[in-house]
């Protein structure tokens, strides 16, 4: 695995991005305006029975609306996935980075070394993030930066469990008896298929 | 007063000539940050795919149309 601006003895844990029930609504937003030129179509046709004219000027300027209005609705949707699959949280040996794109050109990036994690919290709150299994992380940081929030995340549980096991300044002895300080969701069983 | 029917392809091919812009713009935006991953390539292509069969759609429904017609209207006149 790799991401931009990997250092060269920089070993990735996990790459983590939002969970897919983000894309739901859009994808069926995207559906329906999609559609309804295609459904008005047939209502028209089918069973309305009208037969249309393809050599008038009326429909060949349907035609070229709507094929304007297709474009941009798939381009609106294209645009709405870069920003959603270019937003991702990675979890190397030793530092968190967050990259956040924010529309096409512009990108924010933050690193928090694992040395500066004081305290990591999760938060599953509501029956469809509980049922879907996704939250929100929480660090602490001893650095400028107070708060490292990683939204809308699957396994929001075992992503706090690996930033504690990175933990460079606990021996092995104390990682095992740390737990996240705050944690709303159920301790996952061992076997448990990760991310 | 004459309005030939070239006029709204004219419109359209000014939309699509946006369109293009924003398309050029997300497709530049991929390449620079997802750094070639298999699902990144994968959705582009998708998405190139689905705006040529649009296009494709668009043109064989219109191309057969004469555009050299003309819509004439007469200017309301204030002469008695």
């Amino acid at each position: 695995m790799q991401f931009p601006g990997q250092k060269p003895d920089e070993k990735v844990t996990m790459l983590v991005r939002k969970h897919w029930s983000v894309l739901v609504r859009q994808v069926i937003m995207f559906i329906i305006a999609a559609g309804v030129p295609l459904a008005i179509y047939l209502v028209i046709t089918k069973v309305m029975n009208i037969t249309l004219d393809h050599s008038s000027l009326g429909f060949v300027l349907a035609v070229l609306g709507v094929s304007a209005f297709e474009l941009y609705v798939l381009l609106f949707f294209f645009i709405f996935w870069i920003d959603y699959y270019l937003d991702l949280w990675v979890i190397t040996d030793s530092r968190i980075v967050a990259i956040e794109q924010e529309g096409l050109f512009s990108r924010r990036v933050s690193e928090l070394p694992l040395s500066h994690v004081q305290d990591v919290k999760t938060d599953v709150s509501g029956f469809v993030a509980t049922m879907l299994r996704y939250g929100n992380v929480t660090i602490e940081t001893a650095g400028e930066q107070s708060k490292f929030v990683f939204e809308h995340i699957p396994r929001p549980d075992l992503i706090a469990q690996k930033i504690i096991e990175l933990q460079p300044n606990l021996s092995p002895i104390q990682q095992q008896s740390v737990a996240p300080a705050k944690q709303n969701t159920p301790t996952p069983k061992s076997g448990t298929p990760v991310i | 007063m004459t309005i030939p029917y070239s006029i709204f392809l004219i419109a359209y091919a000014v939309l699509a000539g946006i369109f293009l812009i924003g398309m050029m713009m997300s497709l530049w935006s991929v390449l620079r940050f997802a750094s070639m991953s298999k699902i990144a390539m994968i959705s582009t292509f998708i998405f190139i795919i689905a705006v040529l069969g649009i296009l494709a759609l668009t043109w064989q429904n219109v191309h057969a149309f004469d555009w050299r017609q003309t819509f004439t209207f007469q200017v309301p006149s204030l002469r008695s």
